[in-house]
């Protein structure tokens, strides 16, 4: 076959070397691991938001005929405790429930209909406590303290950023808008749930293999909140069926390793339901947003100030990060001399919020770019304009304080925008609407920081192996979710070494073979571990051309090139096979290995330290400009997104197919948490519990996409690239609701924009046409 | 119980329990893992495999209804080494992300191609819809199958029961569920039916189970018996009879879609049948079953309301034949005796020329439950005014609803704009709406009455201007 021969390039749109397996069936995802002798385990959960755990009875279930284990927080003798800033979860609860999910005993039995029914068995004594499920009732005085030891009581975390004036700012301002912004809780939505299998062998060495998309990180609070040498775990983390920040941290693995060792030699699998995906998994965190913007008479912007709540659920996951994320971003990518930001995380008993792709940007970018338009309106300008007039360029100074370096490509996507026909037709397009319809265009601009920040290594080590039959293993240490980045490697690696596919093999993250890595998040997945794997793939290049040149008896190893499946001297045309070679090598010589530590901001614009250590500032930003044609159907309410484009600059691209497939995947999901996807909650408790109530955008949902890409080089990126993974959703939401405004001259500012709320406005709005 | 079926053209003969799920039986029993599960109760299409060559939900299915089928999964498609066209596209064309949709994706529009060797982008966005990826956002998965254009095999036919028994592997199951507790039978004929219905009071029935598998997952039916229907040939089919069509209460969905008397004569059913559920359900559901589950939200009710169809129902003894009316008495509720079934629907043809209107609003495009619905079926004069007009709302009250005193207030009227809006607040009074979590009821009730207003739209085309839109304010 073609493939066979073929090497890659940099920027060629190659299928991807995983699409072969995964389109067979044959890709094993962790979910997929069913060893013989299989126990399965499950939790029992609280099923109350708030209230003190008296004792559980597990004495019927232990009874139950083959159940093998009941096990409660007594059995564990570590911490007990999980997080990532913050170690504040349980592995199963032991003094307090703090949200209806939490678990509260683990069983392991023979099959699932008896773990159903042993789960069913177990009862809790529980005394309730007052619940909070407000974040501004959770600071109230007299509020109980979710963790008591907590010394910010019910914030987890909050931050204020003054620049210029600060609010003194608004004083030069002439005109000023100010809006209060609802943004809704987002379900990840993965379609492989939250799983994973363990064995601990006869010594308690647990050999686990996880749906996850931090292994390392994993086997650290695994081995600390079970009281475990990190050594005794090993973590396998396959392909995942999707993560998108869900599966950043701990899931079902301290309960398996649990598990594992009380039923050793035999091996547990845990999967949860979607249920209890939603019930216990983490989500985009809810937050209430309010902004003040202000600018003078010419549209320059002024003044801003912000203050964000948003609501964490009882537990840290990574709610800290999240708000000082959403902080650096709240003001956009815009100059505003004047700022006064301020953003919190709060402890509440609602389920618990974390990580999810954007991480507290796309709640910031939906409110500041809906703001931007409002302010348009307000000085009656072009909202592009009012954009490309304000954008940041390189040596700004950000919102938050920051100076600007590294690739600005934010006016070229304007520019580029602004010649798109969707943009310079819309008038035409508008006045052709059908009836009872209402045709608007919106746009929105973004950008999105890249990486850990200052204080928390962005760190990578890349290996490289000659295999003894000649093929080459390509180590990927960072957990491919599907956003393609273990075949981004192969084609990296391909183009530097002229080696094809087939001459080509992966080796995914496990914490036996492939070296400690960084999260598969934060934008940094290629651009971190691409930067360590490049000198290691150059490193290779020069040791097989010189091993080469020693065996054909060449001088100088300058004569000698890489073609696939051999090095070739190029004055004798002699090939040697790299197989031949490899026989001749020690695994030492046929091994390269090369670690790689991100640059980080060194300028010092807080001296809040608490700040710097959950991420502020970064140092590389993407950007991206998004425009979205809508059509309301006056009689229903329902938003129909028509066409949808989306220019990003993002670096130069390794393939690409797979950096538009990824922009295309981030917009469906910005256009779910623009339109429908909102996971009810009540009391603590969930209201829509599985995917008939909860709904994802279909095919027929979500509109014909374009993707552009200006492809401005970064020059601290492998080959020009930065982050791409995230700044596709931190648009959507805000492009829709300008569009809507665009359409009915009606702002919303609840998101997601359902046509039930717009229904209810535009009746409002135009007296209800037979209403009265 | 002992299965005979065919999965990926080896002949077996499983040792299973008849309410083994097919999905846990392909991926648990058979090590085939290539199917996926993303929820279990039909709503992502991650475990679509293909029955007799179309495409099935496998987490809605259980190993008593594949018996004598022909199953294959995404491990038999490939010809050797060499990919089917349409895992070939999907390789091309980057339409795989994470992969754990693609299965299922490629199931589907296997399915797809099989019908439309060459469907438009429209009618492929509509066939993946009960099919969801949380990574592409569906547009490189569309160019995929727009590009795939192979030439497919026909579907690979039923096997005869015979064919199936000639040389199984018998292959007794590993980790089968020890505990059957559950017995699911399915008849191949009344004859067959009546007896075990006399000697089980209890039984629970089902015609597809897209509704009662979902009810048996979260725990919500107890019944030990679940006696099928599907198979029973007699039950099945599209029939005129003189001036009524007679449609087998185990006709599904996606029957009724093909059938072109139905796209025919009755449009407001055929349109209502495209909208309900995803493709998936309209495989294996059946309009019986939906009329015996009886939601206020059924998507049938509503067309079958104002074709003013009637039900048979049938029982080992006797035959009788309500009205839609009298036979729908509240959510769920229905005048089905013990020892009943429901053998067809009867409905009256509607004189040519008339015209047929559905429209549901839910809060998706595609595989939405309805908040609001209306069927309307309307006969005008040569003049445009309105000579018989009959609608029914689904979703707005307990069980379908017409409004009598809408439809004789609209009689003799102009259909246009201005005499549609005059009884929109009646409508508002009269519709019985509740608040869920999909919708408030104050909504349900605005657009109960402003879906009225498409009707002048739709078949005036003199009255769009009328119709159009307000100024701005």
């Amino acid at each position: 076959m073609n493939h066979d021969r073929r090497t890659p390039n940099i920027g060629e749109e190659l299928p991807r070397m995983d699409a072969y397996t995964k389109v067979c069936g044959a890709e094993p995802f962790a979910v997929d691991g069913y060893p013989e002798n299989l126990l399965w385990a499950g939790v029992k959960r609280a099923g109350v938001p708030h209230a003190r755990l008296l004792g559980v009875a597990v004495d019927r279930a232990l009874a139950l005929a083959g159940v093998r284990a009941v096990l409660t927080a007594a059995a564990i003798s570590g911490t007990n405790r999980q997080g990532v800033i913050r170690r504040d979860q349980p592995v199963l609860v032991d003094d307090r429930v703090r949200h209806c999910g939490d678990p509260v005993a683990l069983v392991v039995a023979e099959d699932q209909e008896t773990l159903a029914a042993a789960i069913e068995l177990i009862t809790l004594d529980l005394e309730p406590l007052p619940p909070i499920f407000e974040p501004r009732a959770a600071l109230a005085e007299d509020a109980v303290l979710l963790h008591p030891e907590h010394p910010g009581g019910n914030q987890l975390f909050g931050a204020r950023l003054v620049n210029g004036a600060g609010l003194e700012g608004f004083a030069e301002c002439a005109v000023t808008v100010e809006a209060t912004f609802h943004l809704p809780r987002q379900a990840h939505a993965f379609l492989e749930t939250e799983n994973g299998w363990a064995i601990a062998d006869a010594a308690g060495q647990i050999d686990m293999t996880v749906s996850t998309q931090t292994p390392f990180r994993d086997r650290f609070e695994v081995a600390e909140a079970l009281g475990l040498e990190q050594n005794r775990i090993r973590i396998r983390a396959p392909y995942c069926g999707g993560a998108f920040g869900g599966k950043d941290g701990i899931t079902v693995q301290s309960l398996l390793a649990l598990a594992a060792l009380h039923c050793p030699e035999r091996p547990v699998k845990m999967w949860w339901r979607r249920e209890e995906s939603f019930i216990a998994g983490v989500k985009r965190h809810p937050a209430h947003l309010h902004y003040r913007l202000g600018a003078d008479r010419g549209g320059t912007l002024v003044a801003l100030a912000v203050d964000g709540w948003f609501d964490t659920g009882p537990y840290d996951h990574l709610g800290g990060v999240v708000a000082a994320l959403a902080l650096e971003h709240a003001g956009g990518p815009y100059r505003i001399p004047h700022t006064d930001l301020q953003t919190r995380a709060v402890y509440t008993n609602n389920p618990v919020s974390g990580a999810f792709r954007g991480f507290g940007v796309p709640q910031v970018a939906t409110a500041m770019e809906s703001m931007m338009d409002l302010l348009a309106r307000r000085l009656d300008c072009c909202p592009l304009e009012l954009r490309r007039k304000n954008a940041l360029v390189r040596g700004d100074r950000c919102p938050a304080g920051v100076t600007r370096r590294g690739s600005m490509g934010l006016t070229a996507c304007l520019d580029r925008l602004a010649e798109h026909p969707w943009w310079s037709e819309r008038a035409a397009w508008q006045a052709a609407a059908g009836p009872h319809c209402r045709r608007g265009t919106g746009v929105a601009a973004v950008f999105h920081g890249m990486g850990y920040g200052p204080i928390v290594p962005d760190v990578a080590t890349a290996g490289i192996e000659l295999l003894e039959d000649g093929r080459l293993q390509v180590q990927v240490g960072v957990v491919d979710m599907g956003q393609g980045n273990a075949a981004t490697c192969l084609q990296m690696v391909g183009d530097l070494l002229n080696q094809p596919q087939s001459q080509m093999t992966l080796l995914l993250p496990d914490t036996a073979r492939t070296f400690p890595c960084g999260s598969s998040s934060a934008s940094r997945t290629t651009f971190t571990y691409g930067n360590a794997l490049l000198p290691a793939a150059r490193q290779m290049r020069e040791r097989l051309l010189a091993k080469g040149a020693e065996m054909l008896f060449v001088q100088d190893p300058q004569e000698m090139l890489l073609v696939p499946g051999a090095v070739r001297h190029l004055a004798s045309g002699r090939d040697l096979p790299l197989a031949q070679l490899a026989k001749q090598l020690g695994r030492e010589e046929r091994f390269v290995t090369n670690h790689y530590r991100a640059p980080v901001a060194r300028e010092k614009s807080t001296d809040d330290a608490n700040l710097r250590l959950h991420g502020f500032p970064h140092l590389i930003f993407s950007h991206a400009v998004h425009l979205a044609r809508i059509e309301v159907d006056e009689l229903t309410g329902t938003i129909r997104v028509v066409d949808y484009l989306s220019i990003s600059d993002c670096g130069r691209l390794i393939n690409p197919r797979t950096f538009a497939g990824q922009q295309e995947g981030a917009v469906g999901q910005g256009l779910g948490y623009a339109l429908m996807e909102d996971l009810g909650v009540c009391d603590g408790r969930i209201t829509t519990p599985d995917l008939a109530t909860y709904i994802l955008p279909t095919a027929v949902d979500l509109p014909p996409m374009e993707t552009i890409a200006v492809t401005l080089p970064e020059h601290d990126g492998p080959f020009g690239l930065k982050g791409a993974g995230e700044i596709g959703i931190d648009a959507p939401a805000a492009a829709v609701a300008n569009a809507v405004h665009d359409a009915c001259g009606l702002r919303l500012l609840r998101f997601p924009l359902t046509a039930e709320q717009l229904l209810s406005e535009l009746s409002a709005m135009t007296g209800g046409n037979d209403e009265r | 119980m002992k299965l005979p079926c065919i999965i990926n053209e080896e002949h077996y003969r499983l040792e299973v329990p008849a309410d083994r799920r097919v999905v846990d039986l392909l991926r648990e029993d058979l090590g085939l893992t290539g199917t996926k599960e993303g929820c279990g109760t039909g709503e992502c299409g991650a475990c679509t495999v293909l029955v007799d060559g179309r495409s099935r939900l496998s987490c809605l299915t259980v190993a008593a209804q594949i018996e004598g089928r022909r199953i294959t999964t995404i491990e038999g498609l490939a010809d050797g080494e060499t990919l089917h066209p349409v895992q070939q596209a999907f390789v091309d064309h980057g339409a795989v992300q994470c992969g754990f949709c693609t299965p299922g994706m490629v199931m589907t529009a296997v399915d797809l191609l099989t019908d439309h060797p060459e469907p438009d982008r429209t009618e492929i966005t509509h066939a993946i819809s009960g099919n969801l990826c949380r990574c592409t956002g569906y547009q490189k998965i569309i160019d995929a199958i727009d590009r795939a254009r192979p030439s497919i095999p026909g579907p690979a036919t039923r096997p005869t029961l015979a064919a199936a028994d000639k040389s199984p592997v018998v292959r007794p199951m590993v980790r089968a569920a020890t505990r059957s507790s559950r017995q699911i039978v399915l008849p191949d004929s009344c004859d067959q039916l009546w007896p075990l219905l006399a000697a089980s009071p209890g039984a629970r029935l089902f015609c597809g189970g897209t509704d009662l598998f979902v009810w048996l997952r979260a725990g919500r039916c107890q019944a030990r018996l679940l006696v099928g229907l599907e198979r029973i040939d007699e039950l099945r089919g599209i029939g005129s009879d003189g001036d009524h069509l007679r449609i087998g209460a185990a006709t599904t969905h996606a029957e009724l879609l093909a059938d072109p008397t139905i796209k025919e004569h009755l449009p407001v059913l055929h349109q209502a049948v495209a909208q309900l559920g995803s493709p998936l359900i309209r495989r294996t559901g059946t309009i019986g079953g939906n009329l015996v589950t009886a939601s206020p939200a059924g998507d049938t009710l509503p067309p079958l309301a104002v074709l003013e169809a009637t039900v048979e129902l049938r029982s080992a003894t006797a035959n009788r034949r309500l009205s839609l009316e009298e036979f729908l008495l509240g959510p769920g509720r229905t005048d089905l005796r013990e020892g009943e079934i429901v053998a067809a629907i009867r409905i009256p043809l509607p004189p040519p020329g008339s015209l047929h209107s559905f429209e549901k609003v839910g809060r998706r495009a595609a595989l939405a439950c309805s908040i609001a619905s209306l069927a309307g079926l309307l006969d005008l004069d040569d003049d445009g005014t309105i000579r018989t007009i009959r609608l029914a709302w689904g979703s707005v009250a307990e069980t379908v609803l017409r409004l009598p005193q809408i439809e004789a207030a609209l009689i003799g009227q102009p259909l246009d704009d201005t005499h549609i809006t005059a009884v929109l607040p009646a409508v508002r009074k009269l519709v019985r709406p509740i608040s869920d979590v999909r919708a408030g009821a104050d909504y349900r009730r605005l657009v109960a009455a402003n879906l009225l207003r498409r009707l002048p739209t739709r078949f005036c085309s003199d009255h769009r201007l009328a119709a159009g839109r307000p100024q701005r304010p």
